[in-house]
């Protein structure tokens, strides 16, 4: 187990590089640069954008800027904080002493303090802001990770009991109408139902906040006073109910026909002709063994979900990674939507892997150390 | 030689056979029935959109661009005429609401709603459709050479396709989309490219387990070549799984489309795009105050995916003589 958990976790390093590699190409490659989101062009006179794209190192060939990010990424080399250089620079191109290629020379005493862990990761300077890119993330994670964790369980177990309920009574008129209104969750855009929903309950109802995690009269937050939570909840109810519902649908019909299949096998007809009381045999032995492959379906639809959440963020004001990845890709602030990138990136191979682990452990059957 | 012919007439009658199970089974499914009817009005209003529109005369002052020149205006160039109403900007007319000039009401630019959407029927079926059918051809050639040639080859086209998969779909094609966008056939090879994924995984699978069947085997013992053997013998047992998928892949695409245009990373302003047509609604005033700009459109899109939806269930249910339809 330990021996395939490491295998799989040093496979997760090429997989990262070959993601960094092409998500930099497309970011890169992309008519517009930061300086032409800065400011007017037109506002440009005497070559000032050129002197400003010379300052953020946008004139580098595009390799160059790779390979110069990759080392600024590196865990092995300490960010520009810890050593001693000044921190005045805006972007990671210029960070001091790199002016010179191919290896710039004062990166590699640092490099070879090999400090590893914590993991130092610093994903350069924002090419807008001009401020550490990983400080701009870093409040951001937690917000998107609430949202996707909170609406995922919330999708799996209302899904998974609405597929049973189906299953245990199909052709009736509420399985017909359950699988109805499956599809027309699968059916609807998240950005449709987000319209509707703030059409219906923020407009018209008036029952739920349209944005922002709390209130503004909530300075400082803290999670053990009962009215900020509850405020929080209110606010958190509707982004929710949205991003669940769209997979929502795909769960119910993913459990209505895992549940039917075990249902029709053989081990359930035993147990029923046994005369085993129906719950028992359903509850137990066939529920049980439909449950099991939602692990992997689930993982399968984290990347949509993320989509899903990167639409709702940005509708209802929710500040996470979503929001300011929307914000960065008009602003062309390469450096953020690198940095997103691979944090989301790491994310879903991370949880991939917790998934193919967990599974190991719920299905006696399957043993990791054969695969992959 | 006669014993030859008769047993030829058999085999040639089966796949007839099949195929009418295949309808009839369609058929019973009553909401299939139902999706395949409303697709069918559907791509109906995108042919006839010009004789729909409020007032589809060519008018003055050069509004002939070439932006929804999509596939449908390739293939029935007599109908591809320009709308005044779904492109010609009217000031003295803008953001009014439903009435009988203006069916589904006016935008900010003062253009008539119901003509924009029934133009944008066009360009929304036709990326869904050309997505597709690009990501199902790719899905479909990577799955049988990666699941027929196992080794090496499976497991690099594997990882590349488990890479593709852990990135966030929506969150590439904003940044592709930002790179190519704003063009229409760019759009739909955009989101075709990044749609394979789960098409090559369905047809590996399947694949690997028909590698294994009897058949499959006398083939190999006859002598035939592994190209023949994937794509004749093993290929056209992958064939149902693909159409199903591909069918559910256009709603898909027509979703990712919306969902682009919407944000404002899609297709150009201008163009008449169901998603373009709910731009707007970001807003929250707009939102409240003129629901018509985002609620027909938004209609639309549901009631196109539903029907696609429903066809791909029926076809599934159809195809796949494991669910029995009684």
């Amino acid at each position: 187990m330990t021996k395939y958990i490491i295998r799989r976790t040093l496979i997760a390093i090429p997989m990262l590089l070959a993601i960094s590699i092409m998500t930099f190409a497309f970011i890169n490659l992309a008519p517009g640069d930061p300086v032409d989101a800065m400011i007017d062009p037109e506002f440009f006179v005497g070559g000032a954008g050129d002197k400003l794209r010379a300052r953020l190192g946008l004139d580098k060939p595009i390799h160059e800027r790779y390979l110069l990010w990759l080392i600024e990424v590196s865990p092995l080399s300490s960010s520009c904080e810890a050593r001693d250089d000044t921190c005045e620079t805006l972007s990671l191109a210029r960070i001091p002493g790199t002016d010179s290629w191919p290896f710039p020379t004062d990166i590699i005493p640092t490099a070879l303090n090999l400090k590893i862990w914590p993991p130092d990761v610093n994903f350069g300077y924002s090419y807008q802001f001009g401020v550490s890119v990983m400080s701009m993330i870093g409040d951001r994670i937690i917000p998107t990770i609430e949202l996707t964790i909170v609406s995922l369980v919330a999708a799996t177990v209302i899904g998974t009991a609405l597929g049973v309920i189906q299953a245990l009574r199909q052709y009736s008129i509420l399985d017909y109408s359950f699988s109805v209104g499956a599809l027309f969750g699968i059916s609807i855009p998240t950005f449709f139902f987000a319209l509707l929903a703030l059409y219906i309950f923020v407009a018209i109802l008036g029952w739920f906040p349209s944005y922002g995690m709390r209130d503004y009269t909530i300075t400082h937050f803290d999670v053990t006073n009962p009215s900020h939570l509850l405020n929080h909840m209110h606010h958190l109810t509707l982004p929710v109910a949205v991003v669940m519902l769209e997979s929502l649908g795909g769960n119910m019909r993913y459990m209505r026909t895992a549940m039917l299949d075990v249902m029709r096998s053989d081990y359930v007809r035993t147990a029923q002709a046994k005369g085993l009381d129906s719950w028992i045999v359903f509850g137990r032995h066939a529920f049980r063994n439909a449950l099991l492959p939602l692990v992997t379906i689930t993982t399968l639809r984290l990347p949509g979900l993320i989509g899903g959440i990167v639409i709702i963020e940005h509708m209802f004001a929710w500040p996470g990674m979503g929001q300011l990845g929307i914000r960065a890709i008009s602003d062309r602030d390469y450096t953020i939507l690198m940095g997103l990138a691979m944090i989301g990136a790491t994310l879903v191979l991370f949880s991939n892997l917790l998934a193919d682990i967990l599974y190991a452990f719920v299905d006696p059957r399957v043993r990791v150390e054969e695969q992959g | 030689m006669a014993t030859a012919e008769a047993v030829t007439g058999v085999i040639d009658e089966a796949p007839r056979r099949t195929q009418m199970s295949i309808w009839w089974r369609f058929r019973r499914h009553r909401l299939a029935l139902f999706g395949f009817v409303m697709l069918g009005i559907l791509v109906l209003i995108a042919i006839f959109a010009p004789l729909l529109d409020r007032n589809s005369f060519d008018c003055l002052g050069g509004l002939v661009r070439d932006h929804d020149r999509g596939v449908l205006g390739l293939l029935f160039p007599e109908v591809q005429s320009r709308s005044c109403a779904a492109y010609g900007t009217d000031i003295g007319n803008t953001d009014q609401g439903p009435s009988l000039s203006n069916l589904l009401g006016t935008d900010k630019a003062g253009r008539d709603v119901w003509s924009r959407i029934v133009f944008g029927a066009r360009i929304s079926l036709a990326v869904g459709v050309v997505a597709a059918l690009i990501s199902s051809v790719l899905g479909a050639l990577i799955g049988i050479v990666s699941g027929y040639s196992g080794r090496w080859i499976d497991s690099l086209l594997m990882r590349f396709t488990e890479l593709i998969m852990t990135l966030p779909t929506l969150f590439l094609l904003l940044i592709v989309s930002s790179l190519f966008g704003r063009s229409v056939v760019h759009l739909m090879i955009i989101i075709g490219l990044l749609g394979w994924t789960g098409k090559a995984r369905l047809v590996r699978g399947q694949v690997l387990s028909l590698k294994e069947m009897d058949y499959v085997t006398a083939a190999r013992a006859l002598g035939a070549s592994a190209k023949r053997i994937s794509f004749v013998h093993i290929f056209p047992g992958t064939v149902p799984y693909i159409v199903v998928a591909a069918t559910l892949q256009v709603g898909g695409a027509i979703i990712a489309e919306a969902s682009l245009s919407f944000l404002g990373y899609g297709v150009g302003f201008e163009v008449p795009t169901w998603g373009n047509i709910m731009n707007s609604a970001q807003s929250l005033h707009i939102l409240q105050y003129e629901p018509w700009l985002w609620l027909p459109p938004g209609i639309a899109i549901v009631m196109t995916v539903l029907s696609v939806n429903f066809v791909g269930d029926g076809l599934r249910d159809a195809l796949d003589p494991r669910t029995k339809v009684d």
